[in-house]
């Protein structure tokens, strides 16, 4: 008896082929990098093409770990990676429970001056910043990498409404069970926001590993570069004609750590980047 | 075990007065049911009785100590709620001793009560589970498990039983009823299901509008309801009410027009005044060949151990009669029907009920 499989409709079969194709295109960017990491710079010279043949070689990255400044960009950029990761999650979750919980005077007012903060971009803010770092003498340092990032209002807010839709009877309850204000916060309602936490922790650190415009500002110094600064410091000329394979061997390295954080919290990671996208 | 003493409540949202000048008194031990449609202030009641709504003026007391400026946590009280309220990322036993380790109970003592209460409630063989493992009713098991462990001087219970299907509402009563005479707790228990408050109560409180319409056992409730607004609200099918055309007193009641028919009534006629209405309830209006009323049926409800006819009278009123399970009668038949007259009630212009005199009624 012959087997039936049931077909797939058409918009279904042009949504998939639509994604494959998107998928290749993002992918063939990414591939290249790698294979040009394993290619000899002179032969890249010579004939770009040369990332299609073999021989393929590991010096770009045994160069890496002997002459680049990778190693410090790397440091620098989880210190300031992981701080504001850890300081905007706490600071949203403070503010989030606040916002959501505790009704005091002029509570609307603030939650509204703090969502205005969604509508001004980075860019806008970026001259008084600079000024004002400028001022208290504070360009190459790690606070200056780390406090502008600090003001997230995306994070408040998103936490905010977590807290709102957590149902008010539990922490009646915790009320009831004679729970103090902090410990109902601790013990009940903070382990019921890890979802939110998780994805507010994810969308933080992709943005903070993937910024760019602040510290190229405020660190002048290669010692105090972050990694996409001291990458782009390493690109001696517009066509990158020499030296190919040594850059796209740095590149590989920097975006390792995304790839694993990646591999580990895909769930997370989508639920943060549409997140991001539908506010 | 204490006793609850509210006096002279009031609750106001803004301009909206939810309550006002509430008084009720509930003895130790007793088992009351706040009993009202959706929005009368019952849930609002009982959440200032449990500290988690501030009252806007009067006084609450929980035994001999004055309570409505303690927090919830201070009144010796436990509460029930309708969604349950378990704490998701908890286990069964750290749900139920949450309370004891906040209050500072040994470890040991806490194991125990946990121990007990799972015994009392069947919960032994879930204690490690979480509650999303849970079904319905093992949760509420598991909200009145961490309320038994408090030990508390009062159970307060919201809409309980509500999110649970027909069947295990039913079981779920009992065990509360039960619960209830093992503890010998004082427990207050809010819904808007008659059966519920039938079933379970030793007090009812019937609320409206923020105001209580009476308080009584349930049959003093079913039987005598103080105004239109309880007879209407407790007894399904509810109660008949019919207009009445004219009244002449008659001996110790009355004799009544109504529709061109004419209705004994044992209800006394020397305090009715206004627009009167009769009351009666389906049971009491039953089918026989020499009654005084012809109605015809349109709609016929079998229940099994009865049958529920909806009838018509010719002046276009509604007359709910119940016959025997085994009723012959169909749609469209034209039948005879007789109202008792000593299980009438007369309401008057103010809603205010009238019954025959209590000897009689009781027979």
């Amino acid at each position: 008896m012959a087997s039936k499989t049931i077909a797939r409709p058409m918009s279904e079969q042009i949504l998939v082929a639509s994604v494959v194709i998107l998928a290749i295109a993002w992918m063939v960017p990414l591939v290249w990098i790698v294979g040009l990491s394993f290619k000899n710079s002179l032969e890249l010279v010579v004939d770009p093409n040369a990332v299609f043949r073999f021989p393929y070689t590991l010096e770009n990255y045994a160069d890496l770990m002997v002459t680049s400044n990778l190693g410090v960009w790397l440091r620098n950029t989880l210190i300031v990676t992981v701080t504001q990761t850890v300081l905007v999650v706490a600071i949203s979750c403070l503010a989030g429970y606040g916002f959501a919980r505790i009704d005091f005077p002029g509570r609307n007012l603030v939650f509204i001056l703090v969502l205005m903060g969604l509508a001004i971009p980075q860019h806008a803010v970026i001259v008084p910043l600079h000024k004002m770092f400028n001022d208290w003498q504070m360009h190459n340092t790690f606070q200056a990498l780390i406090l502008p990032g600090l003001a997230g209002p995306f994070g408040v807010f998103l936490m905010t409404a977590y807290f709102r839709a957590i149902p008010l009877e539990i922490e009646e309850a915790a009320k009831l069970d004679n729970a103090s204000r902090f410990r109902i916060f601790w013990e009940i309602t903070l382990p019921l926001a890890v979802p939110a936490m998780a994805t507010l922790a994810i969308f933080t650190f992709l943005h903070s590993w993937n910024d760019y415009l602040w510290p190229l500002i405020s660190a002048t110094r290669p010692e105090m570069y972050t990694l996409t600064v001291g990458l782009a410091a390493t690109q001696t000329n517009i066509d990158q004609s020499e030296g190919l394979g040594y850059l796209m061997a740095q590149a590989v390295f920097a975006g390792l750590p995304m790839l694993i954080l990646y591999i580990f919290f895909q769930k997370y990671v989508v639920r943060a980047v549409a997140g991001a996208a539908i506010r | 075990m204490s006793g609850i003493e509210l006096t002279s409540i009031n609750k106001a949202f803004g301009a909206y007065e939810a309550i006002a000048n509430l008084s009720l008194s509930v003895s130790p031990g007793e088992f009351v049911v706040f009993l009202g449609p959706s929005g009368c202030g019952k849930t609002t009641l009982l959440r200032m009785i449990a500290g988690l709504e501030p009252v806007s003026a009067g006084e609450i007391s929980i035994g001999d100590r004055r309570v409505e400026h303690l927090p919830p946590g201070q009144r010796g009280v436990a509460m029930v709620f309708q969604n349950y309220a378990l704490y998701p990322h908890k286990s069964v036993a750290e749900n139920m001793g949450f309370g004891l380790r906040n209050i500072g109970v040994d470890k040991a003592t806490v194991a125990a009560k946990i121990q007990e209460a799972a015994r009392i409630l069947q919960l032994e063989a879930l204690l490690d589970r979480k509650p999303g493992q849970l079904s319905g009713g093992q949760r509420q098991r598991v909200a009145i498990g961490r309320a038994i462990v408090k030990s508390p001087e009062v159970f307060l219970f919201d809409e309980p039983l509500s999110n649970l299907d027909a069947m295990l509402r039913a079981r779920t009563r009992v065990e509360i009823a039960r619960l209830h005479k093992r503890l010998g707790a004082t427990m207050i228990f809010v819904t808007h299901d008659q059966i519920e408050a039938m079933t379970m109560a030793e007090k009812i409180v019937v609320m409206s509008n923020g105001k209580i319409e009476q308080i009584g056992a349930p049959m003093e409730i079913y039987r005598r309801p103080s105004t239109r607004f309880v007879a209407s609200f407790v007894g399904v099918p509810a109660m008949n009410f019919l207009e009445i055309g004219e009244l002449r007193s008659e001996g110790d009641g009355a004799r009544i027009t109504l529709g061109g028919h004419d209705i004994r009534t044992a209800v006394p006629t020397a305090d009715l005044s206004g627009a009167l209405t009769l009351g009666v309830r389906p049971e009491a209006v039953r089918i026989n060949p020499q009654g005084s009323i012809e109605a015809k049926v349109d709609v016929v409800e079998r229940l099994g151990e009865k049958t529920v006819l909806h009838t018509q009278l010719a002046d276009g009123q509604q007359l709910i009669a119940e016959d025997v399970g085994e009723s012959r009668v169909r749609f469209g038949d034209v039948v005879r029907l007789e109202i008792d007259p000593l299980r009438t009630h007369i309401f008057d212009g103010k809603g205010v009920g009238h019954h025959p005199a209590r000897s009689q009624a009781d027979d």
